[in-house]
């Protein structure tokens, strides 16, 4: 059976749920070897949602100097790899609120652009090269579980999952890292 | 000559990105210690080169020779394969986190293969993560139960890239899709070879079918995101009946598109009520007991009472004795008749006296969340509560001193009601006739087992699809319906 149709209730099949759930704010501050980021999140539907509740992971804009911390999959792209890491969810009850605590490294280490034979290594440390911080979180009527036909798609598994993305932001808060 | 090792020596930045140490290490890992592993430096300030004269005999040293010994000609500087052993902090281009696949290896720049657009050099990188999953480990699913509870060592997640690796420099990558479970061809191949080395080292090896994997550390609180049959039942005498379960409604559910939708509005209502049951659970821990008495263990021994008699073909007396048998067993045998009827009054909506509820407050908010999210919804209603209701039913029968026999009438009677009675979805509109004839066939054998079953859920199909000729032609191939003469 090779199948891909949509997932009911999801944006592929067009009855994503606009902005069901809502991220309202972002705080973000340095601590000793992480970077601690918290998102109010709230739910104006009568139902439970379902949320991303991990970091998926993290682009970095020297421009603006914001970095997205990404609890989604969204703009991922298929490759070879040692598994496909199911995320961790939360639930947000009907008209409620909650609030997502994620702890990302406080550096990116990512291959530069344009390298030969060889890649070449840059680091960044988001301490002092960011002063924004974006979140961007996936969510959905019911918890990511796994469609388990066989199927020819080539979106990534949370994508077909996900009725929406809720996105906020907010300024790094800069001070003495909290140390031991 | 074409493995290397790369460090973080050239490039922008603080070092400690990237770990050549690591790597070697792992790699030795993989020979089994063979004394013949080494590196020599390059020109390339960045990269070591691997050296290999292999004396150990296994596959994985095998493989590492060929990878180590093998001119594949992806550049013409011969630097074919790359490793980069990283840590969490690691991410590609397009944003994704090593932490989200444990590791990857990338074709060329350019070649076209899957990743290469994630590729900045010319060389094909192995990539993996020696953080562990920042330290909380990576579970994946363990060969033989399909569980995800099996850790990956930091080195087969290397030998595991490897795999890739070589498929990729030799133009032999298979099949790639996103679905994680089944696993692609791609990474199937990659697992079995992975369970070489697991092999060799002694430990379990890894479901070579399912490529999902998932934090091993401790799994949430149950508020966070709650399955009120799984939170209930993972520490009672029901947990393997539950897995059991499980395990049938995944093999269902890759071969039926009927099925899979019908669990997507199931789950579409289930998980936008469950979570409130478990904040209630969570509150009151009393409640879980009662939860588990009165609705989870009759739910989940009617599932399996209904799958012996439609799937496993158990009639008459004999699916009678079965019904006798689970009357008499741990947990029913003990329901009082109070019990009972407080079960029905939760399961019907119907209020059985007010002492009955009075008598068990905790009841109360239950109660009315049943009512506004479960009762009217006829998928949770058909799933989930018609079943346990059966089960309930089999126990009166059986108090009352129904032969075998007159149980088995009792039970298929109620299941080929019940069966023909399932939801129906849009799907059926959206598949072809040779899909739909598909589907009958495969409902015939799980569900509608008797010809009345299948009669009325054709009523029921021609009724919601009216003057579909197309769905009356699949009807009648199915054997549903007879051609109707002139």
């Amino acid at each position: 059976m090779s199948k891909a149709r949509p997932r009911r209730g999801t944006d592929q099949d067009g009855q994503g749920g606009g902005d069901d759930l809502r991220a309202t704010a972002v705080r973000s501050e340095i601590e000793e070897k992480k970077l601690k980021v918290e998102v109010d999140i709230e739910n104006a539907s009568e139902r439970t949602l379902h949320v991303v509740a991990e970091m998926r992971g993290m682009r970095y804009d020297a421009a603006s100097r914001r970095l997205t911390v990404l609890l989604t999959d969204a703009g991922f792209e298929p490759a070879p790899g040692g598994l496909w890491k199911i995320p961790r969810m939360r639930s947000v009850e009907p008209n409620g609120r909650s609030t997502l605590e994620v702890r990302v490294p406080n550096r990116i280490t990512r291959l530069a652009p344009g390298g030969g034979d060889a890649p070449e290594i840059e680091k960044i440390d988001l301490t002092t090269a960011v002063d924004e911080v974006e979140v961007e979180v996936a969510w959905g009527r019911s918890p990511f579980y796994r469609d388990v036909r066989e199927s020819t798609s080539s979106e990534p598994p949370l994508n077909r999952w996900q009725s929406g993305v809720a996105q906020s932001c907010g300024r790094l808060t800069k001070g003495e890292p909290q140390g031991a | 000559m074409t493995l290397f090792i790369q460090d973080d020596a050239v490039g922008t930045g603080s070092t400690g990105g990237v770990f050549a140490d690591r790597a070697f290490f792992d790699l030795a890992i993989a020979c089994n210690g063979d004394v013949g592993l080494g590196t020599a430096a390059t020109a390339q300030a960045n990269l070591a080169q691997v050296q290999y004269a292999r004396t150990d005999p296994g596959a994985p040293a095998q493989r590492i020779d060929a990878l180590v010994n093998t001119n594949f000609n992806v550049n013409a500087a011969n630097i074919d394969i790359i490793v980069l052993a990283v840590a969490e902090d690691f991410v590609f281009n397009d944003a994704s986190s090593i932490t989200s696949r444990g590791g990857t290896a990338l074709p060329p720049a350019g070649s076209g293969q899957p990743g290469a657009n994630l590729n900045a050099s010319t060389s094909c990188l192995a990539i993996y993560d020696t953080s562990s999953n920042n330290g909380s480990g990576y579970c994946v699913a363990r060969d033989g139960t399909g569980a995800l509870d099996l850790g990956i060592p930091i080195p087969v997640i290397l030998f595991h890239e490897l795999s890739h690796a070589f498929r990729i420099v030799t133009n032999a990558l298979l099949a790639l899709t996103l679905g994680c479970d089944p696993s692609s061809p791609e990474e199937n191949a990659a697992i079995v070879e992975e369970n070489q080395l697991r092999d060799q080292m002694g430990i379990p090896r890894r479901d070579a079918g399912i490529h999902c994997g998932q934090t091993c550390a401790a799994p949430p609180p149950p508020e966070e995101d709650c399955c009120i049959v799984a939170s209930i039942a993972s520490r009672s005498p029901v947990s393997s009946e539950v897995m059991t379960l499980r395990r049938l409604r995944d093999q269902v559910l890759r071969r039926s598109e009927v099925v899979f939708d019908f669990f997507e509005h199931l789950h579409d209502s289930y998980y936008g009520m469950s979570p409130e049951v478990c904040r209630l659970m969570v509150k009151e821990p009393r409640l879980r007991e009662h939860i588990l008495n009165l609705f989870v263990r009759p739910l989940v021994l009617g599932l399996g009472l209904i799958d012996a008699y439609t799937r496993g073909g158990t009639r008459g007396a004999a699916i009678g004795a079965k019904c006798a048998e689970l009357a008499s067993g741990d947990g029913l045998a003990e329901l009082g008749d109070t019990e009972l009827q407080l079960t029905h009054a939760l399961l019907r909506g119907t209020i059985n006296g007010a002492g009955i509820v009075s008598e068990h407050p905790m009841l109360r908010d239950l109660f009315a969340l049943l009512e506004k999210r479960a009762r009217h919804d006829r998928f949770v209603y058909w799933a989930l509560v018609e079943p346990a209701d059966m089960v309930l039913g089999v126990l009166v029968a059986t108090r009352a001193g129904k032969s075998h026999q007159e149980l088995g009438d009792y039970f298929a009677g109620r299941v080929d009601d019940w069966g023909a009675r399932m939801p129906l979805t849009g799907v059926w509109g959206a598949l072809t006739t040779d899909e739909r004839v598909r589907e009958l066939a495969f409902l015939e054998q799980m569900l509608l087992v008797s010809p009345g079953a299948r009669s009325v859920f054709a009523d029921r199909l021609r009724t919601r699809y009216t003057n579909n000729d197309a769905l009356a032609q699949a009807l009648q191939d199915a054997g549903y319906t007879r051609k109707e003469t002139q």
